[in-house]
């Protein structure tokens, strides 16, 4: 886990860090628990049990994504986004829970204790996303690609591997866990620049 | 969409809808156990998964336990991305699975579908 100990797009090493924290801290969580069970996940209001001091908003998203993904919703996903993270900041957000999910299960399923948290590296976010973008209708901008297919009938670059594209090193990430799965292994690299960085106190933009 | 293809190119047919309803078999051998084995391993369950593991094991083999299990991992996250994302199906995908995607009622996966149903009426969360 040694990359996502390394300073990012949009967070630090210490934040990403907390980040796997708190999505291992999800599954004990009381208040996550109880919106499992709920017919809704809004009808039961509460503070999660945080295992780090990321912002309130930020420690929702990721237990969330980590204990009830099917029920997120683009009118969460706007509010979150609206004021309280940068879409880039989100995109790195969800390659680090998703691909510590991969990497947790895959030390699970044989009865194996999950890896330690590594160190956080020290460092400033690089601030680079992609700026050639297109709107395919997902909540995120998404790289531009052809509509090729394979040989199976499938999209040679499926829009799953575009999904997080806006932020390379995210993408990548989150590649290089799932790739033999999908086919994202054929991510194409583009050209990242670097965005000039407008947070809020406290969450990264 | 894969077991599709996979089915086109080796001449065998499976009942997808028994991809979404557990009361039917799709007619992938060992199907009840890689159901169990997915089951315990994306629902945290590592208690079952431990039987489960070695019945397959004993079954299937262990390469195939070991992919099986692989792939599941794999899944537990590529579904959370799509989920965050709301990435929808590729447009070519979407036009040559329309009828499966009737049968197997997986369209009910849609976001814009599930945003509707999971949101609250004046559109808060």
């Amino acid at each position: 886990m040694g990359r996502h100990a390394q300073p990012g797009v949009s967070w630090t090493g210490a934040e990403r860090v907390a980040i796997l924290a708190e999505a291992r801290a999800a599954l004990d969580c009381e208040l996550c628990n109880a919106r499992i069970s709920a017919l809704s996940p809004n009808a039961v209001q509460g503070v999660h049990d945080a295992a780090s001091a990321l912002p309130a908003a930020v420690v929702d998203g990721i237990h969330r994504l980590r204990t009830d993904p099917q029920r997120l919703t683009r009118a969460w996903f706007d509010s979150l986004v609206e004021d309280q993270l940068s879409l880039a900041a989100y995109a790195e957000l969800v390659s680090l829970v998703c691909t510590s999910v991969i990497i947790d299960t895959q030390h699970n399923v044989p009865g194996l204790p999950v890896a330690p948290l590594p160190d956080p590296v020290d460092g400033e976010p690089s601030g680079d996303v992609l700026d050639d973008t297109v709107d395919i209708g997902a909540w995120l901008p998404v790289m531009k690609a052809e509509a090729d297919l394979t040989d199976t009938g499938l999209p040679s670059v499926p829009n799953i591997a575009r999904a997080m594209s806006l932020v390379p090193r995210a993408a990548a990430l989150f590649s290089a866990r799932s790739g033999h799965t999908t086919g994202c292994s054929r991510f194409p690299s583009r050209s990242a620049r670097r965005r000039p960085s407008s947070s809020p106190p406290g969450c990264p933009r | 969409m894969l077991l599709r293809a996979s089915g086109e190119q080796t001449g065998t047919e499976y009942d997808l809808n028994a991809v979404t309803n557990d009361t039917g078999d799709v007619g992938v051998e060992h199907e009840s156990l890689l159901r169990e084995l997915t089951e315990a391993a994306i629902r945290n369950r590592w208690d079952d998964l431990e039987g489960v593991r070695l019945c397959a094991m004993q079954a299937m083999g262990e390469q195939e336990t070991v992919d099986a299990l692989t792939v599941a991992a794999a899944f537990n996250g590529i579904t959370r991305v799509a989920d965050a994302t709301g990435i929808p199906l590729d447009e070519q995908t979407a036009a040559t699975t329309v009828e499966m995607r009737d049968v197997t009622g997986i369209d009910r996966f849609d976001y814009a579908q599930k945003s509707a149903r999971y949101s609250t009426a004046d559109g808060s969360w």
